[in-house]
């Protein structure tokens, strides 16, 4: 069997990246993604900005930024929004890297509507393009790289021998085989997890394998209760739901018109969380707003709050989309590739909306070192599947400098391991129980659907994990993680035919949305304190003795949390490797 | 009173389990706002998990979903469904299963 010397789980931002800097370094690469080349993942559906130090940006990109800024100030942002949990040499490492990284991208034709300045952020430092336009630009290069692509082909377990990574156990979706990739090193790209969440911002593939697949292989991951929630989501109708163009109408821009945050008494609820900046608060503050009143009943209908533009002249509402958002808002108010002009018509009548918030990115994640090696040997991580570099909470236009930064140290690192060691053997007991497992949904008699497993996780994850959280809640979901275990361990398809088989997918996700809820409860519940995007209302200060980072590793009986506070400081590796 | 029902026919075809393609057609409540992907999703959890469709960003962004509804190409996810329609692939001679093409 041949041996690929790089192999990377997903496709998009960091994972194109990762492969043309593997491919660049010599050597052999190959993608699998579980869906396909440009049409998946985060990256592509970006709004977006990539931050680079408003000084490099004048000097470096020659974009018109303001040369008072330096990176030095840069970083100092980058830390006090992630309320210095952020691993530091990973911090210095972007900083120092944004320019670099964002010329090339310009050099390789990437498009720019300007630099924006966008909140938490001291100066302008939002390289602005679209999500399209890196795609774009990532997927040329890759293409004119000997590097092999496959499509639909979903990793399930990353194989482990000798202490290291050996390579990737994967199905096949179009036929519907289960096949070992052998790999020196394996590079995980494989994005967030927000669709453990009923309502999110970001696409559907994004389950968190890359999070459950490296801790079953014995991976560190760390600050797993750090998940960031968009505010201003719709939750209905279907279509839209999830979608956050309501926060774009009022929240994202210097365009954006003054909405109002209502609960059903009509209460401006947000002055309760930040007089000063109200409805224009950061997006943690205002998703731990929304979700107290729905919590105290003084909800919606559809369970949000009310976004109200009746104070405004009607005209001011009926003329926005002429001059607002463009070039993605139309004036029949269509957004991107959707109709609002239901949502738009209701407006210019003077009726409020009904909003409330989805799940929009995993701050925490695989703990990686400063050339984005994980703790289990030949295992690299790099993007939003990666924990650390942004702590307890994440800056605008930091998501889209990960994955060129990081998907670059990732290809060129796991490039040069992959040099020096022989491949490690594949344990064929594993390969066993991983195709055992795999095949389990399709066989017995018809019980619960992994659809209803999937709905019910959803409504778990909702619940016990969401923007507000507490001990009780907290320690009862423990209990229920068991029973959903259970079930989802006797969930069983209805269609057995292999090929393309969605029901076969959600099946084999929600193993791994399992494995992900237990990390992530036990994270929640270890971390007595309220921080950045984690809000504790049993704790809710923030507490100097809890500026740490929560380490999470498999062990026997499960879950193992420890706290690291060595690299908070003096700014060493994970637990030393 | 009772609720309104969609008929939705969709363009079947699995490699490993049919001879020849054919339509089959399932019932599904009205929704206002539902897009041709959540009828989709709806015949996936209610009638069949194997119905194959490609599904991604939900913002008509991405044109994973692009099908045939009643013959004229649209993205799924950003369409909307308001009476009886046929769902089909974008090319019939480059199928996969169902609507997903290789």
């Amino acid at each position: 069997m041949s041996v690929v010397d790089v192999l990377i789980i997903g496709s998009e931002g960091a994972g194109s990246r990762a492969a043309i800097a593997a491919a660049q370094a010599g050597a052999t690469v190959m993608i699998v993604t579980k869906g396909r080349l440009g049409k998946s993942g985060a990256t592509v559906t970006a709004t977006a900005d990539i931050s680079v130090d408003s000084k490099s940006i004048v000097t470096e990109l020659g974009l018109p930024g303001d040369p008072k800024d330096s990176p030095e100030a840069f970083r100092e942002d980058i830390l006090a929004c992630g309320k210095y949990i952020n691993y530091r040499p990973l911090v210095d490492k972007h900083v120092e890297l944004a320019p670099q990284r964002v010329k090339e991208m310009l050099d390789w034709g990437m498009k720019v509507r300007g630099v924006i300045h966008c909140p938490g952020h001291r100066y302008p430092r939002g390289v602005f393009t679209t999500g399209r336009e890196i795609t774009r630009v990532l997927k040329r290069q890759l293409l004119s790289f000997p590097i092999a692509v496959r499509e639909d082909i979903m990793a399930l377990e990353l194989l482990v021998g000798e202490g290291r990574i050996a390579g990737v156990l994967a199905l096949d979706l179009r036929s519907g085989e289960l096949n070992t990739i052998r790999a020196r090193s394996v590079i995980l790209a494989t994005g967030g997890g927000m669709m453990l969440y009923p309502y999110q911002t970001a696409p559907e593939e994004l389950t968190g394998d890359g999070y459950a697949m490296a801790f079953r292989a014995g991976a560190l991951l760390t600050d797993m209760e750090m998940v960031q929630f968009m505010p201003y989501s719709l939750l209905a109708p279907p279509a839209l739901k999830g979608n956050h163009f309501p926060f774009n109408i009022t929240a994202e821009s210097s365009h954006s018109l003054e909405g109002w945050l209502l609960n059903r008494q009509g209460q401006r609820f947000m002055a309760k969380w930040d007089q000063e900046r109200m409805e224009k608060s950061t997006r943690d503050l205002i998703a731990v707003g929304i979700t107290a009143e729905i919590k105290a009943g003084r909800g919606t209908p559809d369970g949000g709050v009310y976004l109200s533009f009746s104070h405004l002249p009607r005209n001011l509402l009926r003329e926005f989309p002429r001059w607002a958002l463009k070039p993605q808002l139309k004036e029949n108010w269509r957004y991107e590739g959707l109709d609002f002009s239901s949502l738009g018509e209701k407006l210019a009548r003077g009726e409020a909306i009904e909003v409330g918030i989805a799940s929009h990115f995993f701050v925490g994640g695989v703990a990686i070192d400063d050339r984005c090696q994980t703790s289990l040997p030949g295992l690299f991580a790099a993007g939003e599947v990666t924990g650390g570099f942004h702590g307890a909470n994440r800056l605008s236009g930091n998501a889209c400098l990960e994955i060129l930064v990081e998907g670059e140290l990732a290809g060129r690192n796991a490039a040069r391991y992959a040099r020096d060691v022989t491949p490690a053997p594949v344990e064929q007991e594993q390969i066993n129980e991983g195709i055992a497992a795999a095949l389990r949904p399709l066989a017995g008699a018809k019980s619960i659907s992994p659809f209803q497993v999937q709905k019910k996780l959803q409504r778990f994850t909702w619940d016990k994990l969401g923007a507000i959280r507490n001990r009780s809640e907290l320690a009862g979901a423990l209990a229920e993680l068991e029973i959903l275990k259970q079930e989802q361990a006797e969930s069983t398809c209805g269609s057995k035919d292999r090929i393309y088989n969605r029901e076969w997918v959600e099946a084999l996700q929600n193993r791994n949305r399992l494995t992900l809820l237990q990390v992530m409860t036990q994270s929640a519940l270890a971390r007595e304190e309220s921080r950045g995007v984690h809000y504790r209302e049993d704790y809710p200060e923030e507490r100097a003795e809890w500026c740490c980072n929560l380490l999470a590793q498999k062990s026997l009986d499960g879950v193992k949390i420890t706290r690291s506070d060595i690299h908070r400081e003096r700014g060493e590796g994970y637990n030393g490797y | 009173m009772a609720t309104k029902k969609l008929a939705i026919t969709v363009w079947r075809y699995s490699p490993d389990q049919n001879a020849e393609p054919y339509y089959q057609t399932y019932q599904i409540p009205y929704q206002e706002g539902l897009s041709v992907s959540n009828a989709l999703q709806y015949i996936n959890e209610h009638y069949d998990g194997g119905l194959a469709h490609y599904l991604s960003c939900r913002r008509g962004i991405c044109a994973g979903c692009v099908v045939r509804v009643d013959g004229r190409p649209v993205k799924a996810c950003a369409e909307i469904v308001t009476g009886d329609v046929t769902i089909e692939p974008l090319d019939t001679r480059r199928v996969l299963k169902d609507l997903v093409l290789k």
